[in-house]
This record gives structure tokens, sequence and C-alpha cells, in this order.
């Protein structure tokens, strides 16, 4: 029988009780943990009446911190069981400044309403630290508390029931907390299963280092797993950025056949990993090495592919893919069978939004079709719909397009569709991603506000407060943060320089680019608001003037100029 | 293990791990390093120094000095 929430899918799993369906959870050493699924809903059962006990109820949020580890599965799951609504949120990152962290967690506990903080005993230690800032009226546990004797009688949610709420930074660039049903979680779930084609009768088994707080990560590997059912091999994701051979490792040690990841890990791999590394490894059991969740450089795909075929990586393997939070995950996948596909196409035709296709000219990558059950429509700015290979607005509609955000902040939809705030065009029914049209900066596969940067540099001597611009930047393939910043009188030779030193203190994230601009080059609204998307355009078209005199164009293009030059000139020496 | 074999250590770390040629700076190490580059940092310190950083302990690393003073403890001063 069909699943209709997560709660039966997982009962439904342990049922079957086939020996070769489970969670295989790894450490940083590789050495595994094996949670069959009777054993995932036995234990979540026992958490459930934890939790109960604590006055958790039906339509409760229950915000969870937690690495990736048994713990996690079993208490999302335990959530489940008795209609309560999981949260995932990030743990802290090592050597990060707590402070900020603290103080991130404590505005996404409130924003999500949450009624308990369910973490284990190594986080537990600075969680802490967060409840003077926001504490959730039923308090902060550790699993190891919560997990009684005795399992408890499901209090089953209805398909309709919110499943689970995931941050994203929607079209504005503020964390907002998407509300998922079952409906919602499940239909993505499936839709992505569907969509393979079976091989035979080799089972499909899954292999994942993403975050278990990432859509990609939960939605499109933890879920089909249960839903399948089928084995996943969860790898951590900090053992992986540090150590990338995991990854491969662990695909060829299980025989992977699925693991997805953003385009920055298949970077990562070609700079990373040493042959060494990879003795004895086979990758020819990798049929689908999904690639999305940010901007995607066909350059990397190259790339990896050449460096990674001779441990039997196949082409047609890399699968770019695309999707977005407020439709769950997927929205559209590309061929199986075929090698990813690209187009070239004439830079200042995609400006003026026709496209026409050129030899040696920009290089875009297809992300496939619609997913069955999904539609996609490009739109102009009058919201109408444009014929195929012009450039406007990507919308989507189907099963799992949210509905609300849980602090009820209006959503992007309109009739059932979903504005995703992408740009892009259609051509021979193939969708390819152009730019942004909302103001997020996408990194790692995790969303950023723009204004976290900005305000970054507010503190550095001669920036005019709130004149700053945060974009990125997707025309060279990978992303690339590019921040423009008003200055007040004359721009030193360091400027740029302490402006991103700045930013990656306050944020984490190193720009790219830092151009130093004069006073009232940024355009703006009509109210004053900074227009991000147009400040790139007018930078890469030459148009970024400033209102005064010819002089200061020449001198604030000449001082962006040197610098870039000789930051260039750092990065290179440093790397 | 004296201050100046730490130094060396994570100099080198810093090099083969990060491939930053002059090693890590006096100052906030988060003004220095991404995310990746910060986590990559304490995994190799890690391994390297067989070590584990408690979360209560990397509350204290802000530095470099921190951070060298924090590996001196975990290993044992000469």
């Amino acid at each position: 029988m069909k699943s209709t929430t997560l709660f039966s899918a997982l009962q439904r799993a342990a049922n079957l009780d086939k020996p070769t369906a489970g969670y295989r959870f790894l450490d940083r050493k590789e050495g595994e943990t094996w949670r069959s699924f009777p054993s995932v809903a036995d234990r979540a059962a026992r958490i459930a009446r934890g939790l109960w006990q604590t006055g958790l109820r039906p339509g409760d949020t229950v915000a969870i911190v937690l690495p990736t580890s048994p713990d996690f599965t079993d208490v999302f799951f335990a959530c489940g069981h008795i209609g309560a609504i999981p949260v995932p949120l990030y743990p802290p990152v090592r050597l990060g400044r707590l402070d900020e962290y603290y103080e991130r967690t404590a505005r996404m506990l409130q924003v999500s309403r949450a009624s308990i903080l369910v973490t284990d005993a190594r986080a537990g230690k600075l969680m802490g630290n967060v409840l003077p800032l926001c504490a959730p009226p039923l308090g902060l546990h550790r699993v190891d508390d919560l997990v009684e004797a005795l399992p408890m009688d499901a209090h089953p949610p209805e398909s309709t029931d919110i499943a689970m709420v995931q941050f994203s930074s929607g079209t504005t660039g503020s964390p907002k907390p998407v509300a998922l049903t079952h409906r919602h979680v499940l239909s993505n779930a499936e839709a992505i299963l569907n969509n393979f084609p079976r091989n035979g009768d080799e089972e499909p088994s899954g292999v994942s280092w993403l975050p278990l707080y990432h859509d990609m990560g939960l939605i499109g590997c933890v879920f089909p797993a249960v839903l399948y059912p089928g084995p996943l091999t969860l790898i951590p994701p900090e053992a992986f950025l540090a150590r990338p051979a995991i990854w491969l490792r662990t695909l060829s040690r299980y025989r992977g056949m699925i693991s997805p990841a953003p385009n920055f890990a298949y970077a990562l791999c070609v700079e990373r990993i040493r042959d060494e590394e990879l003795e004895g490894c086979d990758l020819s059991g990798w049929s689908y090495a999904l690639n999305g969740a940010e901007s995607i450089a066909p350059q990397t795909m190259r790339a990896f592919n050449e460096r990674f075929s001779r441990w039997g990586l196949r082409s047609e393997a890399l699968t770019p893919v695309y999707g977005l939070s407020e439709a769950a995950l997927a929205v559209t996948f590309s061929d199986w069978h075929a090698p990813f596909r690209t187009l070239e196409i004439e830079r200042d035709a995609l400006i003026d939004g026709h496209i026409k296709p050129v030899d040696g000219g920009m290089e875009i990558t297809s992300v496939g079709t619609a997913l069955p059950g999904f539609d996609i429509e490009i739109r102009n700015t009058e919201g109408q719909s444009v014929p195929e290979n012009r450039v406007g607005t990507l919308w989507t509609r189907g099963p799992s397009v949210m509905e609300r955000y849980l602090d009820d902040t209006p959503p992007p939809t309109k009739e059932g569709w979903l504005n995703t705030g992408d740009l892009g065009f259609i051509r021979e029914d193939e969708l390819y991603i152009t730019g942004r049209a909302k103001d997020v900066i996408v990194m790692r596969g995790r969303n950023h506000a723009p204004q976290n940067l900005e305000s970054a540099v507010d503190g550095v001597e001669g920036v005019r407060t709130g004149c700053a611009a945060a974009v990125g930047d997707l025309d060279a393939g990978a992303e690339r943060v590019i921040v423009f910043v008003e200055a007040r009188g004359s721009i030193r030779d360091s400027f740029a320089e302490e402006c991103r030193q700045s930013i990656l203190g306050a944020t984490g994230i190193d720009p790219d680019l830092v151009i130093p601009l004069s006073p009232g080059t940024l355009p703006r609204t009509s109210s004053g608001k900074i227009r991000r998307a147009e400040t790139l355009l007018r930078w890469k078209t030459g148009a970024l003037i400033p209102p005064e005199s010819v002089n200061t164009v020449r001198v604030a293009g000449a001082v962006a100029k040197s610098l870039w030059t000789e930051w260039q000139h750092r990065m290179k020496s440093r790397a | 293990m004296n201050t100046q074999d730490v130094h060396a250590a994570l100099a080198h770390l810093a090099e083969t791990e990060l491939g930053l040629d002059s090693g890590l700076d006096a100052g906030d190490l988060a003004d220095q390093l991404d995310s990746v580059a910060r986590l990559t940092l304490v995994v190799a310190i890690e391994d390297h120094f067989k070590i584990c950083f408690e979360p209560e302990d990397e509350e204290e690393i802000r530095t470099l000095e921190n951070l060298v003073t924090l590996i001196q403890r975990k290993v044992g001063k000469p």
C-alpha cells in the first residue's frame, strides 16, 4: 500500500524488514553503524514517549540540532510518531564564531516557534548558550534522556499535516521557515525515485555526505531510502569536507548507485583528492552523480569526469538537476542515459533576453526537463508566459510546491504556481538557469542573505554605511560572490582587502571580488533600496557609473581594476 | 611540545592542507579562513596531534595563539 505520511512510510519499511534496507552511518574513520528500519522505528517510538512526557503534543515544533548520526533519524521519525513537527537546524560550525551561531540559532528557534530543542551530549555543551537568547517552553533535552523503555502508541499524522520545516532564503534573502506537509515531501521523494531507471536486479543504494538539515540530504536521500526501502550510507559532512576522498571510497565500498552533491563538492574532489587515497576504488557502480543545489559549472563536471574516469566513473553518470526548498526539493532532472548537455550562447543576447546560440559563447548547462507531475514556465516581468529561447523568471507547479511559511509570511505563489526567483530559459523542453532575480547568494549549496555580507563592511573605515551590494554572479560557471562598496573620499590601497577580511570574519564567506565605488553609484529603487541584480548587470555592461564627474568614473574604474589585479595576485600567492 | 614545534607543525598543515604557503596570521582565524578551511584545519590538527577538541575547547579558540595554547594543553607540555 502507498504511504501517505513519513510515519506510515517508516512503519511499512519496518514491517517489510528487508535485511538490506536501512541507514548505515559512517564515522570519520569510516567505521560503520548499521540501523535497520525496524530498529529505527522501535527507537523512534521510544523517543516519542520521552518527547510526550516533556509535554510535547501533536502540531508542536521540535528543533533538532544533531550531527549526522542514528540520533538524528530516530528523533526525526519520533516527531512523526506523535504528529509533532521536526525542524532540523545546523550544529555549531567548528572553529566558527560561536556568538554569531548562537544568535542565528536563537532567531531560527523563534521564527519556527520551537516548543523544544533536542540535541546530544556533545552539541548540548554549547546549545545551553542559546537558551538565554531564546528558550523553547519545553526546554533543551538530550536524546539519551528521552529514550524510554517502552515504545509509545502512535498519534499518526494526516497527509495534509506539516511533516517538517526547512529554512529557505526565499526570494528576499532572510531565512524563512517553509512548512512542508507529508504529501509535499513524499510526492517529491516518490517523483525522484520513480525517475530512476531500474538496473535489472541490482538494488539501488544511496550514499550521501550532505547535511541532514539540507533538503537534498533529507528529502533527496533519507526519505527515498525509507520509501523504497533500500540501503543508504550516510557520511558526516565534516568528514567529507575535511577529507573528500571518503565520499568516493564509500561509493566504491558499498557499490553506491545514487549520490547527489552541489557543484562545489565535485570541484573539491578534483582539487583535494590524491591518487593514493583511491587505491583499489571502483566507481563504475555510480550511475547517478546528481549535481544541484547551486550553480552548475560545466568546467567542473568535465574536470571531475576526466580526473576520476580512471576509477571507472562513467561520463553519463554526471546528472545536472534543479530544485528549491519551496518545492520540497527536485523540479527538473536531466537525461540519465546521456552525458550532460550544455549550450553556448551570445552573452549580450542574454542581457537583452533573447537567446542566440553561438560557438565559443557563454556556456550554460541544461538541468533537464520537469519531473512527471511538475510544470515549468518562463514568465516576463508582467507575469506573462514567454516562448522558448526567451529569458525570464522561472515558475513551477507540482504536488510538492509549498503552500505557506510557518510564520505566515506571504508565500511566493500565485494560483498554485511558485515563483522560484531564478532566471532562465527553456529550449527544446530543457531548462537552463541563467541567473537570479531574487536576492540570494548560494555558496556550497547553502543560501545566504546578501544583507549579512553588506552589513559586515559597515565597520570598515571609509565605507558609506548601508551603501553596499552583495551579489552572486553565475556567469563564470561556479557562482562567484561580488561585493560592491561605496566609499567616502579617496580610496586607500588596502580598502578592498579590509572589506574582504571583514566579510570573511563576519559571515565565513570569502568574496571573490570587492569593488569600491564612488558615492551614489549603486542603483536604487524609488524607495531607496539598492537594486542588486541591476548593479551586477550594469557592472558587466560597463554602465555602473557614478552620478558625478567623468574624472570620478575614471578613478573608480582604475581603483577597482588595480585592486582586482592586486587581489588576484594575492590569492594566487596564497594558493 | 614547545610553542615553536606547534607553530612549525601548524605552518606545515596550513601549507599542505589549505595551500597557505605563508602559514596562518596572528589575527582572528575567522578573518583568514572560510568555514570549510577552518573545518579542514581542525580535522588535520586532530589527526596530526592525535587529540580531540571538545566543543567547550573550541569556544576559546579565536586566534592562532589560542590554538597553539590549546594544542599544547591537549598534548601535554614538555
